[in-house]
């Protein structure tokens, strides 16, 4: 179990948290952009310094402001994926791979990592070459090819398209769950939450607003039996009783009809995201429209 | 029920009601205060176009007179260069046949334009030329990198803000007064360490050079490797190298065209270099491999000699033609550093 507990200061901004990250598990840092999310991964993995608090793997203390222990980031056993690709430009992909690898490892093992991730036959390429979403895919193996105790990755596919972004969230999950590696994920997109993490610590102006498993957090009620659709709210079309919700999931567009009050309860406009749960005894299904 | 959209009916409606009105009062000649707020944002949107046109083309025209200024020069030199080959062989740029001191006839590559007859072999100037240039340039390609990584990888803030402004001062130092120090303190201080046979040698000019290129290779390596992203240190450090490793590894070959570039801008300021040559290489036009002889670089020659030449000489059309050789060696050494830039940035996408 990673502990997490700082507090820095900026000039007009305070992040105060404190939460901890199940070993083997997928939690995600969610919150709205400026919450504090990457400032507090750049901090765990080492690249800032808090004013004080503590972080630790369970065994051993990265950071303590009361014993003045700081852990520089190389001697951190992460990994990190920025939201940027950071790959080294004048190393080929499989270069860029080793690049963390010290000493000898079975070359198997990578190759293993690296057709796993689907890469098999790009280890010549230079990034130049590479796609967005292939390039994405180098950084996490190249991070994962350590072994780290933690993997951070924040906002890895922000500034992929759709298509690719779906791939790579799939692939994420399925190469995480393989080596069972615990991972701290940032991000401010609702349906990622729901498909890849088993915790979220929700954050808002530097504070944990609240933190648990997403059917906790964002339905605020566990359901037994239930359908969930998660997605972003396009379109609303109400009259002062009814009210048809238009979100899209994906490339797919989902209508539910709720009660008009419920609308204006949450205050729900275009751009938000939302998840339509209910039991499925009540469920009125439309038929699933690919065009308006 | 009736579930008929609010949102498309409001925009329906302030659509249709939009045009009727316009219709509406167009056929009266009147107009609304949109319609004119619309009119006088043509009007300036208009003005903006015919400046935007002037600044354009005040631009395009100060790029033309670069291009303009290079051809100029280039046709005067070359115009000039090219009679020399009417008054001289072509083959006396190399080296003519002398009698040496036992009557022997011997092929040499002599400098002596004012002999009877003249010599006038540039191969000993090239020579020169060079002899100071290449150390220059090593000498200030270990410093000056050494220097721009130091600024841009290590140097705290405070150690910044005092470097850069000393570097850039060394740049500015005229290079009559570097030629002077070398020529007084540096030539005597190398004479007495390496028990040189000539006090004023390639190397003294070389080091001298070197002064007035580090800052050059130091500023724009700075600036390369600034470039560099912050993401590719932070990512290098994640993956546990050190911040040499780091630096060697990464942030040096991400920024090796920019160094590239400094460093064959600082050989061709190094063969450029004039007044520091001339003060401290002892202008002896000898062909010789040794640095720690004296040499006459194609630059102090013309420098020296072209105002004391009879206008339309041989000599004086031969001094073009060494301008023009330096000339076609600054523009190809130029060359080569584009086309080794354009290469990597095209590789690493940079």
């Amino acid at each position: 179990m990673f502990k997490v507990n700082l507090k820095k200061t900026w000039n007009n901004f305070t992040i105060k948290v404190d939460f901890e990250i199940p070993l083997g598990k997928v939690t995600a840092l969610f919150g709205h952009s400026g919450a504090g999310k990457s400032s507090i991964l750049r901090i765990i993995s080492g690249l800032e310094i808090a004013d004080e608090g503590m972080i630790s793997d369970g065994k051993e203390l990265w950071y303590d402001s009361t014993k003045q222990i700081h852990l520089p980031v190389q001697r951190r056993s992460i990994g990190f994926v920025f939201q940027d690709p950071s790959l080294f430009p004048h190393l080929t992909v499989e270069k860029n791979i080793l690049y963390g690898v010290k000493g000898k490892r079975s070359l198997n093992e990578i190759k293993d990592l690296i057709s796993l991730a689907g890469l098999s036959g790009y280890e010549r390429f230079y990034p130049a070459q590479l796609s967005g979403g292939q390039k994405q895919r180098v950084t996490l193996i190249r991070a994962l090819v350590r072994r780290p105790d933690l993997l951070l990755l924040d906002e890895p596919f922000s500034a992929l398209d759709w298509e690719a972004r779906r791939q790579l969230q799939e692939d994420l999950k399925r190469i995480i769950k393989q080596l069972n590696v615990t991972t701290l994920y940032v991000t401010h997109d609702i349906t990622e939450v729901y498909k890849l993490a088993d915790k979220v610590v929700v954050l808002e102006s530097g504070k944990v607003l609240r933190h648990g498993t997403p059917e906790d957090i964002f339905m605020g009620k566990r359901l037994s039996t239930r359908i969930q659709i998660v997605g972003k709210v396009v379109g609303i079309e109400s009259d002062s009783i009814m009210a048809a919700v238009t979100i899209m999931h994906e490339d797919q567009y989902f209508k539910a009809l709720v009660d008009a009050e419920e609308i204006e309860r949450l205050n729900l406009v275009v751009g938000d995201d939302v998840v339509i749960g209910a039991k499925s005894s009540d469920v009125i299904i439309f038929k699933v429209l690919t065009q308006f | 029920m009736n579930y008929t959209s609010k949102t498309s009916k409001i925009s329906t409606s302030i659509i249709s009601s939009n045009n009727s009105t316009r219709d509406s009062l167009k056929r009266f000649g009147d107009k609304r205060i949109s319609d004119l707020l619309v009119e006088s944002r043509n009007i300036n949107v208009h003005k903006q176009r015919v400046r935007e046109f002037i600044i354009e083309k005040l631009v395009f025209i100060g790029g033309l007179t670069a291009i303009v200024f290079i051809a100029l020069i280039f046709i005067f030199l070359f115009k000039e260069g090219v009679r020399a080959f009417f008054l001289i062989k072509p083959m006396e740029f190399i080296g003519t046949h002398i009698l040496d001191f036992d009557d022997n006839r011997v092929f040499a590559c002599m400098w002596q334009p004012v002999g009877e007859p003249g010599k006038f072999s540039i191969v000993p100037l090239l020579i020169g030329s060079f002899l100071v240039a290449l150390p220059a340039t090593v000498i200030s390609t270990i410093l000056g990198v050494g220097c721009g990584i130091y600024l841009a990888e290590i140097a705290s803030i405070r150690m910044r803000e005092i470097i850069k402004p000393a570097i850039e001062l060394l740049a500015g130092i005229p290079t009559v007064v570097i030629g002077f120090l070398c020529l007084t303190l540096l030539a005597t201080f190398i004479q007495n360490v390496f028990h040189t046979t000539f006090r004023l040698n390639a190397f003294v000019g070389a080091i001298g050079v070197s002064l007035v290129i580090i800052p050059v290779v130091a500023s724009i390596t700075d600036d390369a490797l600034r470039a560099v992203p912050s993401e590719l240190r932070e990512a290098s450090y994640g993956l546990g190298a050190t911040k040499w490793e780091t630096i060697w590894k990464v942030v040096v070959p991400a920024g090796i065209s920019g160094i590239t570039a400094s460093i064959i801008l600082g050989m061709g300021r190094a063969l450029g270099e004039t007044m520091i040559v001339i003060m401290a290489t002892g202008n002896a036009a000898l062909v010789t491999g040794n640095i720690f002889s004296s040499v006459r670089t194609m630059t102090a020659t013309i420098a020296a000699e072209l105002g004391a030449v009879p206008h339309g000489s041989s000599q004086y059309y031969a001094l073009f033609l060494i301008g023009s050789v330096l000339f076609l060696i600054t523009f190809v050494l130029n060359l080569i550093a584009e086309i080794i830039i354009n290469r990597m940035r095209k590789k690493l996408k940079l």
